[in-house]
């Protein structure tokens, strides 16, 4: 069951950094939250539904991906409180690349994308702050998996000069 | 800023798409076009400058990362007409990802930060397009990189593939 939102609780979160107070308040407005048990899968790979963009607020959520190699441990991410998840499919609509799972009982903010156009269409200026912060979220995931990329080649092509 | 860019010239490109006629003519104003020799370094790797984001309107460019571990070419990504290059960087301003060099002579129309920022005001519905644009593309290189890493790991760990 979904519940209000106090502007006080998403106001320190790093997607509201660059929102003033007022634009924190309108963007409460459009956003919902719901509590969670323990174990509870809130949206799965390779699945088109639940694209709500979710911000944790309270509680841990494991954000991972299938196995795909036998030996080789799957992506896995512990979300905190004030991170962001479920980027893709609320901004694109495409299937999930990741399942999320609470590891405690947790507490999140919703944003729908209906609610989403609806302030793109109204409040412009917050829809470009929201946007700017999930393009720089990105940027520094495919630094890291550059990184981590790069290292894993060094390493393979290493081993093949030997 | 004198741009010398058509709206018609970036029409087709992906990151139009959904743009209105208007939109279109009012991001065409922000660009300015450059051309490029073979050879010609449009970014550099590591480096915070020449953070403009570059929409492709003739030529080729190609798109690297190495200088790691001494081993070169790690990453290598032909880009042509209508694709966009230099994302990484572009909204925050962090050095980049690759270097960046012309493969033919290129025409390539130049968006600064700046420019963008402007953009966003004056045209914010041209804004959120452009935005939602790079989060799905960079989703689309994360979700590559993820893929390479892992091939990478099955290899350094002989491991298979689950079927």
């Amino acid at each position: 069951m979904s519940e209000y939102i106090n502007v006080d609780e998403i106001a320190a979160t790093p997607l509201c950094a660059e929102l003033a107070r007022e634009s924190v308040a309108t963007l409460t407005r459009h956003m919902s939250a719901t509590c969670h048990a323990k174990g509870e899968v809130l949206y799965a790979e390779g699945s088109l539904e639940n694209n709500d963009l979710l911000l944790l607020l309270d509680g841990q959520l494991e954000i991972k991906t299938e196995q795909r190699y036998e030996n080789i441990g799957s992506l896995r991410v512990v979300f905190e409180p004030g991170a962001v998840a479920s980027l893709m499919g609320f901004v694109a609509g495409h299937p999930h690349v990741t399942t999320a799972t609470a590891m405690s009982e947790c507490r999140v903010a919703r944003l729908s994308r209906d609610q989403f156009a609806h302030i793109c269409e109204t409040h412009p200026e917050i829809a470009i702050a929201v946007l700017k912060f999930l393009v720089l979220r990105l940027d520094e995931f495919s630094y890291l998996l550059l990184d981590r990329y790069k290292e894993a080649q060094a390493f393979v092509q290493g081993a093949y000069r030997r | 800023m004198n741009s010398n860019v058509k709206a018609d010239e970036i029409a087709g490109a992906p990151i139009c798409a959904g743009m209105t006629e208007a939109g279109v003519q009012a991001l065409s104003l922000h660009l300015e076009a450059r051309k490029h020799q073979p050879g010609d370094i449009l970014y550099r790797e590591g480096s915070q400058e020449n953070t403009d984001l570059l929409i492709i309107l003739e030529g080729q460019i190609e798109a690297s990362s190495e200088h790691t571990h001494g081993v070169s070419e790690m990453l290598k990504i032909r880009l042509g007409t209508g694709d966009v290059a230099g994302i990484m960087g572009f909204v925050g301003g962090k050095p980049h990802g690759g270097t960046g060099v012309a493969v033919s002579d290129c025409r390539v129309a130049h968006l600064s930060r700046e420019q963008f920022s402007d953009l966003c005001r004056i045209h914010p519905d041209v804004g959120i397009t452009m935005l939602r644009f790079l989060v799905i593309a960079l989703d689309s290189f994360s979700v590559m990189l993820l893929s390479r890493y892992n091939d990478s790991l099955s290899f350094m760990h002989g491991s298979k593939k689950k079927s």
